[in-house]
């Protein structure tokens, strides 16, 4: 058996660090008590999983997240945190793209099984690239400057028509652009036409946005999903990053320029994501959950029994 | 029946009015450092010209009445409002813009209400007497009047003021249309029903008594109030009422309503914005307080937690260590070999997995530090809120400023903290409130630090009858030009979402409300230095305020 590769946990406390090693006694790890010396040891070593505290004197948790990213884009990464204002998670959302946002106090076992589990999908990604490696190389580089296939269709959900109306101006001139105040009429579209990007706010009419869109993940693992909105709650945003895996979370109102930029990445990303299944944090760890246990998931099913399902598998799971 | 010697009075009253407005501007000192302050005057200034100008374009022969109820505006509320305003200076621009509207308004409407009443009286007046007209003496012929009549029902029905006639039975006589679309009705679904149909139907009792009494000739109903549109929607009018004797003999009221929804609107809003402000004041130091504390907590409570998680596991571990035991000691007794050796097979593997008792010591040491730094933060929480204590007492300003240190603390890990404490006596204050002046400046001081050899001062001293706190920080200074606007609510130099402006404003309220003084040295590069000076103030007796006993 090949040697593990190690995870790095970051914090300012030594005593959160002596007790992490404890309870990942059997798993290789390395420790670092600032973000400098983490990035040190991510530039030295090859590192599966990035667990970091967010609040630390000089460099932030998300800005370790940040340079991480650019050192080691396939390190996991991950936020354990002592307190989370809004704005940091969104910004752990936006410019770490964080996979996991937990909270202190943490439970040992939880925390084990997700970094653990996260472990898994490094290793598993790592497979996947080594194997398309191999079969054309050329392929990662394409997917950033080629202009991208104005097939590929946006759906927005909103309660606001205003808005609505605004968004399908917006971006209608440049490809398929479908908006609706009707959840089931947006899962409905996804089920019927080759939509990209799903963009939502989080109260829509008798539903709650983030679990549509954590929904929405679960089903269609390739589709990019955003929250745009205009409340604040931070329990929300960390939701969606744990269950939804968000791509962006956008709070209203928000520059067209930007929206538009945010938009194209978001295609970007979905491009990125069906010419590499590595990509898609979401896909691996389908991958890896239904390897360890056979869940089947039924192929045709209403959005409500989808939301009952994935809700039953949320309060089952054991991770984070 | 015009009184020029009257108007004349009237109309300097209006002007005398209108002076006592404008001298509140030279209260507002032009050479004042406050933006805020001279902006107000100027807009107070352009205030006064437009309501001079309404003033000129009143026709004549309408002034005398119309300068009282311009009289009565300027005495009333919102103008007060207005008027305390701009003398405090502490009131959001949204708000001063709102007030500044309303006045006007009500100004606006308190015209043209006199101007309607006027015009209706003389319309639905019996025959005009003989000297006494107001347009022209030219005309006594019944055509004349009729012709009067005729111009009058005219501008009667295209003023945007609502008019309606009462009778004695509260049947509706009249209304032009104005009114009947101010209320969403046609002008024949109201004659002849009883007007108690546009009023909130828990009020119908109320306004007919009203109506009764108005109509003998006592009651004012001159006001706001809250009326009822077709739809059942609730409006808000500004009435006026004049009483009448109809062509039949019969006494009538004549109401003048305006619908001011807007400006209640308008009202309701600014206090909200208002309310939303305070809001913001409270969440700032507040909630970057309670950020950081939470923060502090959890981060023991974090290792505290998961080393009880890791003590259960390690118990689990001794269990099933001598449970093997029980059974070994078992087998060595009734067992045979070969279930010895399993036996001791698995205690080996127990043993194995039994390692976490080495690191006992560790586990329980570190929660204990863990939890004592709870139970510290905890007690410094409890000194830096004083929430358990009277608001105005003596206290230790170098108390004070070593429990805000305490709960700053989570700033302060890479800043050097020097204290230089006089022996300086207690000072009258609200601790809790100095606390936030403390709290937000050595926020600030910590925030201007962009370096890592950040330095912190402290000092107190007496100087006479007061104490000086000096806080100083080798930080990034302060731009001359920003000098004079930093204690403005919501002047920040900080990205969004990193600063909201109040803090240097909530300490400049407090420090203002201890009848102390707060200014400030910075030069660019170097740093900060931010002097309070409060007076020590004298102690209160306890006797004075407080009565040994109480009566049962
Ligand atoms: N010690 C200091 N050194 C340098 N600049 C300062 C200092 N204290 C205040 N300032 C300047 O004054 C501005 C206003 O300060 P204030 O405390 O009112 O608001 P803030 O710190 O920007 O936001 P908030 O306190 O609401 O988080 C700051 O943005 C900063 O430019
Ligand atoms: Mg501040």
């Amino acid at each position: 058996m090949p040697e593990q590769v190690k995870i790095l946990f970051v914090d300012d406390e030594q005593k959160v660090l002596e007790s992490l090693e404890l309870v990942f006694r059997d798993t290789p790890i390395r420790l670092a008590t600032s973000g400098d010396e983490a990035l040190k040891i991510l530039r030295a070593e090859e590192i599966s999983v990035l667990v970091s505290d967010q609040r630390m004197p000089k460099m932030s948790g998300v800005e370790l997240l940040r340079e991480a990213k650019k050192i080691s884009p396939h390190t996991i990464r991950i936020l354990l945190t002592g307190y989370s204002d809004l704005e940091q998670v969104i910004d752990s959302i936006n410019t770490g793209e964080v996979y996991r946002y937990i909270n202190k106090p943490w439970d040992n076992a939880k925390l084990r099984e997700t970094v653990q589990f996260a472990a898994r999908m490094y290793e598993q990604q790592k497979e996947l690239r080594d194997m398309s490696k191999g079969i054309k190389s050329s392929a990662s580089t394409s997917a950033n400057d080629t202009t991208i296939d104005s097939s590929i269709e946006l759906l927005f959900v909103d309660k606001n028509y205003e808005h609505l109306r605004g968004l399908k101006e917006t971006f209608s001139e440049m490809r398929p652009t479908h908006v609706t105040a009707d959840v089931d009429e947006g899962y409905h579209l996804l089920e019927t036409r080759p939509i990209g990007v799903v963009v939502s706010d989080v109260l829509l009419n008798g539903f709650d946005g983030a679990d549509f869109l954590a929904a929405v993940k679960e089903r269609f693992p390739d589709v990019v999903t955003i929250m745009m909105t205009s409340s604040k709650d931070s329990s929300v945003a960390v939701r969606l990053i744990n269950e939804g895996q968000i791509f962006r979370y956008i709070v209203k109102p928000f520059p067209k320029e930007a929206m538009r930029s945010t938009i194209d990445e978001a295609l970007r990303r979905y491009v990125l994501q069906k010419q590499q299944p590595s990509q898609n944090l979401k896909r691996q760890e389908q991958q890896v959950a239904t390897a360890a246990v056979a869940s089947t998931s039924s192929n045709s099913q209403s959005l409500s029994q989808l939301l009952e399902e994935v809700r039953q598998r949320l309060a089952e799971k054991k991770t984070y | 029946m015009l009184n020029y010697k009257k108007i004349k009075k009237s109309l300097k009253e209006v002007r005398d009015a209108l002076e006592r407005l404008e001298l509140l501007e030279p209260m507002l000192d032009e050479n004042s450092s406050d933006a805020s302050v001279l902006k107000n005057s100027r807009q107070l200034s352009e205030f006064t010209v437009s309501v001079h100008k309404l003033i000129g374009s009143i026709p004549d022969p309408f002034l005398p009445t119309m300068v009282q109820s311009a009289h009565a505006v300027i005495e009333s509320k919102p103008s007060k409002q207005l008027h305390s305003a701009v003398v405090s200076s502490d009131v959001s621009e949204d708000k001063f813009q709102a007030l500044l509207k309303a006045t006007e308004d009500r100004l606006r409407q308190a015209i043209q209400a006199e101007l309607a009443k006027i015009m209706v009286a003389d319309a639905f007046a019996p025959a005009p007497a003989p000297n006494g007209q107001i347009y022209s003496d030219a005309y006594t012929t019944d055509d004349a009047v009729r012709q009067s009549e005729q111009r009058l029902r005219t501008i009667i029905d295209s003023t945007p003021l609502g008019i309606v006639i009462t009778n004695e039975e509260c049947k509706i006589e009249y209304v032009n249309s104005a009114y009947a679309q101010l209320y969403g009705y046609q002008p024949s679904e109201l004659i002849g029903n009883s007007f108690t149909m546009i009023v909130p139907p828990d009020k119908r009792e109320f306004w007919l008594d009203l109506h009764a009494k108005y109509l003998a000739g006592y009651k004012d109903i001159r006001g706001e109030w809250e009326v009822r549109h077709k739809t059942g929607k609730p409006i808000y009018i500004l009435a006026d009422a004049a009483r009448i004797v109809g062509t039949d003999g019969k006494p009538k009221k004549v109401t003048f309503v305006s619908d001011i929804s807007e400006l209640i609107k308008l009202k309701d809003e600014a206090r909200q914005s208002e309310m939303q402000l305070m809001q913001a004041e409270k969440m700032s130091s507040l909630g970057q307080m309670v950020a950081g504390v939470a923060h502090e907590m959890n981060t023991p409570l974090g290792f505290v937690r998961s080393n009880m998680d890791l003590l259960v596991e390690m118990f689990a571990e001794m269990k099933l260590l001598l449970e093997r035991y029980n059974s070994l000691r078992e087998e060595i007794l009734h067992g045979s070999p070969v279930s010895v050796a399993q036996s001791m097979a698995a205690i080996e593997e127990a043993t194995q997995k039994f390692t976490l008792y080495k690191q006992v010591d560790k586990i329980t040491q570190n929660s204990i530090e863990g939890l004592t730094r709870i139970q510290e933060l905890v007690s410094n929480l409890r000194n830096f809120s004083r929430l358990d204590e009277a608001d105005f007492k003596p206290a230790s300003l170098n108390q004070l400023l070593d429990s805000t240190l305490n709960i700053a603390g989570y700033l302060l890990k890479e800043i050097t903290v020097e204290k230089h404490y006089g022996d300086v006596p207690n000072v009258m204050c609200y601790a809790a409130q100095l606390n936030q002046v403390f709290l937000n400046l050595i926020t600030n001081a910590v925030q201007a630090i962009n370096h890592d050899h950040g330095k912190i001062t402290l000092s107190t001293a007496r100087e006479g009858e007061n104490i000086v706190v000096k806080i100083t920080d080798n930080g990034v200074g302060i731009a001359p030009e920003h000098l004079n606007k930093i204690f403005e609510p919501f002047f920040t130099t900080k990205e969004i979402g990193k600063g909201t402006g109040l803090g240097l404003s909530i300490v400049y309220k407090i420090v203002e409300k201890h009848h102390g003084k707060i200014h400030v040295e910075s030069e660019r590069g170097k740093g900060s230095t931010f002097t309070i000076t409060l007076p020590i103030g004298k102690v209160v007796a306890d006797a004075e305020s407080t009565a040994l006993f109480s009566e049962s």
